[in-house]
């Protein structure tokens, strides 16, 4: 049995009405390649960045390698009474329909030509209901049971870790992006060493024998002096990786790291994770590359609408999906199945 | 018509004077500038700060204030010319009991720098504060956030974060028009010698007016700052240069074959 390293519990994320991750579960062991896919805008980007707390989730539990470093059993939203809001919203709207029917039947008669002053006074009377009536618009915040909620909080308070605790735990949790995200001002071994002094305390030595080691390593030694604007993009990303990697992480996340390359650079960025996959390092990668999910990875997750629709071991999932919608969406990413 | 002869007889004679006030005028405006740049990136920070909506009232309400101070700060020294801040700062002290006449030094050091001198370096600083806290302000906003956002995945502080990444990055991108306060400052800080600061167009001021020589006394002092300013954007020129890690070379063919100054 291989050791837990992460373990995601009902994670959510909601942009006010949007909600973008609803539910997900998933445990990541120690050595797993993990491949998520799915169409755009399905919260695949979204959950990586709640997973290093760089985006607050709403609700949900993150531990990580046993720490619960985010503990939220049940949001705000959870206290809202949606039904007794949604059948209240669909009366509100018959109500409204009929203001609206009324005040236009007797503007029309006026309109017409029947202008009396029984006419003008019903307009007026009409005139002030339908006002009346849009100013009782329903409020999600009459349904909230906000006793409710107070005893929730009153018996599971709300724990956030430090923010040090928070900084300690990104930095075994790096992340590579996908715009890069060089520092600029910095040459690339500066961008390599900066962190490890800063946040691993380590001596500039030290930090710099290591920063060459990981940037021999994603084959970037020869442009050690070089600032990010001389470089090339798949060059980019090979340094955002050995800048990621010298901070000793248990898990690197990649969001989309080849999305903005072009197909040579993706294959010398997707080369060097490869090895880091062969080395055993954990990974979690948002990808388009169906060839990396379905060769480098062991798992693989495909998301829809802030749902995990489907998840499994990499080669039976392209083998034979099971949902429908990985179906769909794998024949449109012209995977032969 | 301009006597050439009597120019340069002039410049020759009071030689002492005229170096004393390039020596003052390179202090208050280099002085002004540097210290007004680091001032302004405070108010520049205070003029953004940002609370969340979890902190306590106490920080709301602190930081709330901080931001009215600085964009009152801004606002006020940006809206009211230098002159009448000096005058202001002049008889202000003098209301308050503080007298910067009495400010004395040995006979050498106290040809360039008098009480009033000091006077003066502060009011350009301070005015100069409010426009570098404008010009930082813009270059911090400029600055590509997912910088930021990589700097905190490696697990850096916020401040950390924006102390080494950003803030570089900010005052990189505006230091042309840094540059362009200091070329302001060298000729602005002329206006100091309403409180009587013993810069180079005060000193210029006293030599023509003793020698009835006006026009040629102004316009040695039109081309003292002209080569004043020239220089001084050339030196920030190499400044950026540097900045951007590119190889500088200090000798001039090498910088005229280049172009330096084109």
């Amino acid at each position: 049995m291989s050791e837990v390293i992460l373990e995601v519990k009902n994670l959510a994320k909601f942009f006010d009405a949007n909600r973008v991750l609803k539910d997900i579960n998933l445990t990541v062991n120690k050595g797993d390649v993990i491949a998520i896919i799915g169409p755009s805008g399905s919260g695949k980007s979204t959950f990586l960045r709640c997973l290093n707390l760089l985006e607050e989730p709403t609700r949900g539990l993150l531990s990580f390698k046993g720490n619960n470093y985010f503990n939220i059993e049940k949001c705000k939203d959870d206290f809202v009474d949606y039904d007794a809001y949604r059948k209240t919203k669909a009366k509100y709207k018959d109500v409204l329909v009929d203001a609206e029917d009324n005040l236009a039947i007797y503007q029309n008669k006026i309109i017409e030509g029947y202008v009396t002053k029984q006419n003008k006074r019903r307009v007026k009377e009409c005139k002030k209901i339908y006002k009346k009536v849009l100013n009782e618009k329903p409020n999600k915040a009459d349904f909230f049971d906000k006793d409710a909620y107070e005893a929730f909080i009153k018996e599971h308070p709300i724990t956030a870790i430090s923010e040090k605790q928070r900084n300690q735990m990104r930095s075994q949790m790096t992340m590579v992006f996908q715009s890069f995200n060089l520092f600029n001002n910095m040459d690339v071994l500066r961008n390599c060493t900066i962190a490890q002094t800063k946040v691993l305390k380590r001596s500039y030595e030290e930090s710099k024998e290591r920063a060459i080691l990981e940037l021999t390593k994603v084959n970037m030694q020869d442009r050690m002096n070089y600032r990010p604007r001389a470089l090339s993009g798949g060059q980019k990303q090979r340094v955002a990786i050995a800048r990621a990697l010298c901070m000793d992480p248990e898990i690197i996340l990649f969001d989309e790291p080849t999305s903005a390359l072009d197909p040579e650079m993706v294959n010398e960025v997707l080369e060097v994770m490869k090895k880091l996959a062969s080395e055993g390092r954990t990974m979690i990668v948002v990808t388009h590359e169906m060839n990396f999910a379905k060769n480098v990875a062991n798992k693989v997750i495909f998301m829809d609408d802030g749902y995990i629709v489907e998840s499994g071991d990499s080669k039976s999932f392209f083998a034979h999906p099971k949902e429908e919608r990985t179906k769909a969406f794998l024949k449109k990413a012209n995977i032969n199945l | 018509m301009i006597d050439l002869a009597k120019a340069g007889d002039l410049f020759i004679r009071n030689q002492g004077l005229i170096w004393a006030g390039i020596i003052s005028t390179l202090i208050l405006s280099i002085f002004g500038t540097v210290v007004g740049l680091f001032l302004g990136v405070f108010i520049a920070y205070g003029k953004n700060l940002k609370v969340k909506p979890t902190s306590s009232w106490i920080k709301k309400v602190g930081f709330n204030i901080i931001k009215g101070l600085c964009n009152i700060y801004s606002v006020v020294l940006r809206g009211t010319p230098m002159m009448v801040q000096a005058l202001i700062f002049k008889y202000g002290c003098a209301a308050l009991g503080l007298n910067w006449d009495a400010i004395r030094f040995p006979s050498l050091i106290s040809d360039v720098f008098n009480g009033w001198f000091f006077a003066g370096l502060i009011v350009i600083t301070f005015n100069t504060a409010a426009y570098m806290a404008e010009i930082v302000q813009s270059g911090l906003n400029g600055v590509d956030m997912g910088q930021v956002e990589g700097a905190r995945s490696l697990g850096m502080k916020s401040s950390t974060a924006s102390f080494f990444v950003v803030l570089p990055q900010a005052i990189r991108n505006s230091l042309p028009t840094i540059g362009n306060e200091l070329i302001v400052n060298i000729k602005d800080s002329s206006v100091l010698n309403v409180i009587a600061t013993t810069e180079l167009y005060y000193r210029m001021k006293v030599i023509s007016t003793a020698s009835y020589a006006f026009l040629e006394g102004y316009l040695i002092l039109a081309v003292i700052y002209l080569l004043l300013t020239l220089i001084a954007a050339g030196v920030l020129k190499l400044i950026e240069k540097k900045l951007d890690g590119q190889k500088i070379s200090l000798n001039p063919f090498n910088r005229f074959k280049r172009g330096l100054f084109a």
